[in-house]
């Protein structure tokens, strides 16, 4: 895919990015439920992306960062932290974006830290932790 | 009913003596750019609402504010403080445990929804962008 320009809310955060695959995925896990309103849809970005405006940021985990905009409190984007072969990854709030990137939600993780009371439609890939957690293991990393 | 919520980083609280057991999701742009993905709501009275902690908040339109959290950047509510509906809270579901067991009822801005997802439910209210306008005249000044 080509780069691709979003903002924020207020406008005072402006982020480029190329997504790695046009794939956007969906996120329930206790941490990304609690950051965002619900639930994190986003998609990774391929390295060379870039924001400019009143970002900032917060370590949530030893192994990440969250980036909200200073102004509007907009969601931005999650980054791997930790040293290893996932660090600098990240991954795109998709509603920067015209239309979510125009991508289909590809898969949905921590399906099992869903609140009961609201569910995305589709025939796609449903993670549980022990799912999730396993493949991050096969891969080396934990880049949750 | 009665509950207690918490952002991600834990430095706001909020405690809500009446929390609905409802959960009304957003489309509009404002709300999309603002979650990163489809902004959701749980109604509370202001009255019997405790909140802690260092909450930012951002006027994002003539009559609303949104807050979140000035350390970790987690959505905390959107809220009208002036014109029609003052007076409530409209908490993310994120805030509480299992989004406090409330259930998804209405998706306003339902045609708006990026083409790549969308919030499932038969029994779900689907209200347009059309028809919630022509029913919220306050609203055709503030969401191009």
């Amino acid at each position: 895919m080509s780069e691709l320009k979003g903002q924020c809310l207020c406008g005072a955060v402006t982020v480029t990015a190329t997504p790695a695959r046009r794939e956007i995925s969906a996120c329930h896990c206790g941490m990304c439920r609690r950051w965002t309103s619900g639930m994190m849809i986003a998609f990774e970005a391929a390295p060379g992306h870039g924001a400019t405006g009143p970002v900032k940021t917060f370590a949530s985990s030893e192994w990440a960062e969250r980036a909200f905009c200073g102004t509007c409190g907009s969601a931005l984007w999650y980054r791997v932290t930790a040293p290893g072969p996932h660090q600098g990854q990240t991954h795109m709030a998709a509603g920067l974006f015209e239309d979510a990137i125009g991508a289909t939600l590809a898969s949905e993780i921590f399906i099992d830290r869903k609140p009961t009371g609201y569910a995305l439609a589709g025939d796609h890939p449903r993670l549980t932790e022990a799912e999730v957690m396993a493949m991050f293991a096969a891969n080396g990393n934990a880049d949750t | 009913m009665s509950a207690i919520g918490r952002c991600l980083c834990g430095a706001v609280n909020v405690v809500v003596a009446e929390l609905s057991d409802e959960i009304s999701a957003c489309h509009c742009s404002m709300c999309t750019r603002w979650s990163g993905s489809v902004q959701m709501g749980i109604e509370a009275p202001e009255a019997g609402v405790t909140v802690t902690g260092p909450v930012r908040t951002y006027r994002s339109s003539w009559f609303a504010e949104r807050a979140w959290c000035e350390t970790c950047g987690s959505a905390l509510w959107l809220r009208n403080v002036d014109g029609p509906d003052t007076g409530v809270y409209e908490f993310v579901p994120g805030l509480f445990d299992n989004a406090a067991g409330a259930r998804l009822t209405r998706v306003v801005y339902a045609d708006r929804h990026p083409g790549g997802y969308w919030l499932e439910g038969a029994d779900v209210m689907r209200v347009s962008q059309k028809e919630y306008e022509a029913a919220n005249a306050h609203l055709n000044e503030a969401e191009a």
